[in-house]
């Protein structure tokens, strides 16, 4: 692939920003729910806060409640941690043909914000001939944003928010995951190496450690996928 | 040490771990060539962790789930727009958790 003119602008990062706002409205409830939860884990509300500030991963720091306490292991932690964030390291391999183009610094800006949402809408974009990583930038940042005042509403608030279920929001990133892979896929004829990542993922999903089921899927889809290569 | 300290070395520890991740696969790859094989085992990948996020959550949320991620995926077929397909899932999810409970 030639990737030529590869940027990343204020006016990338406004659009990226504009963009994922609609999803960003529903990741408020979320982070609600996050800073009650870790409030009630034990958390200082200012802790937190800190928490989404600095790591911006729900998946990680929900899994992280169930072991908080005094009798927390750091070691069991950074392991959590490192088994549900494993996927950011696919997703910055997929996204460094564009971003490696950037210096340092840029790329470093690139990273901070890098999750599930920002990388699903950025990497369909430059596969679009979207060239500007502001996008990834922006789109991130807003996210971020949301989480981090969601927290600080439900853990210096505390507000009932009920359950999620009710207003389906808790459907929210399966369905928009979704949407922005399946044209891709069914447009393809290789479409095998989706089943089987599909496949392992449910199927590991019991046996493995919170978050090792997405890796595994994510290799077999990436032998399949080599398998079924022509030269 | 006390659990105030503890929990603030939990975090720092985490936050440290997630940006480490997050840029160790752009700093990977500054050492890789990508040639057209790597490139389409990096593609695979990255869209086969989406797919195990979506198949995880179906999974684990049963047919209310998945009738909100089919209806979606219909959505995004018909209007392209990935927000619309998110409104129209986070609709069904909700128009169906209101049949459960009886409204």
């Amino acid at each position: 692939m030639s990737i030529s003119s590869v940027c990343l602008t204020r006016s990338g990062i406004a659009r990226g920003a504009r963009q994922l706002a609609p999803l960003a409205v529903f990741v408020i409830p979320f982070g609600m729910a996050y800073g009650i939860a870790a409030v009630e884990s034990g958390m200082s509300s200012v802790q937190a806060i800190t928490a989404s500030f600095l790591m911006f991963s729900g998946a990680a720091q929900f899994t992280a409640l169930d072991l908080w306490g005094s009798e927390m292991s750091l070691v069991a932690l950074f392991l959590v941690t490192l088994a549900v964030s494993a996927r950011h390291v696919i997703m910055g391999a997929a996204l460094s043909p564009w971003v490696n183009q950037l210096d340092t610094k840029r790329q470093i800006l690139s990273a901070i914000f890098l999750s599930d949402p920002n990388f699903a809408h950025t990497h369909t974009a430059l596969k679009h001939d979207e060239r500007d990583i502001g996008v990834l930038v922006g789109s991130g940042a807003i996210g971020w944003a949301a989480w981090v005042l969601g927290t600080a509403i439900g853990a210096v608030g505390g507000a009932q928010l009920g359950d999620p279920s009710v207003y389906g929001i808790d459907v929210l990133m399966p369905v928009y995951f979704a949407a922005l892979i399946v044209p891709g896929i069914v447009s393809s004829p290789r479409w095998l190496f989706a089943a089987v990542a599909a496949l392992v993922a449910v199927v590991t999903q019991p046996i493995v450690p919170t978050g090792w089921n997405i890796i595994l899927a994510a290799i077999a889809g990436g032998l399949i996928g080599l398998l079924t290569y022509d030269e | 040490m006390t659990n105030e300290a503890l929990s603030w070395m939990a975090i720092l520890t985490m936050a440290a771990t997630v940006f480490a991740l997050r840029y160790s696969g752009f700093a990977i790859m500054r050492h890789v060539r990508i040639t057209p094989k790597v490139e389409l085992v990096l593609e695979k990948m990255s869209v086969s962790v989406l797919v195990a996020i979506v198949a995880s959550s179906v999974f684990a949320g049963g047919s209310r789930t998945a009738a909100a991620v089919t209806i979606g995926v219909v959505a995004m077929l018909i209007t392209r727009n990935p927000i619309v397909a998110m409104l129209v899932g986070i609709a069904v999810g909700a128009v169906w958790s209101g049949l459960l409970n009886g409204i």
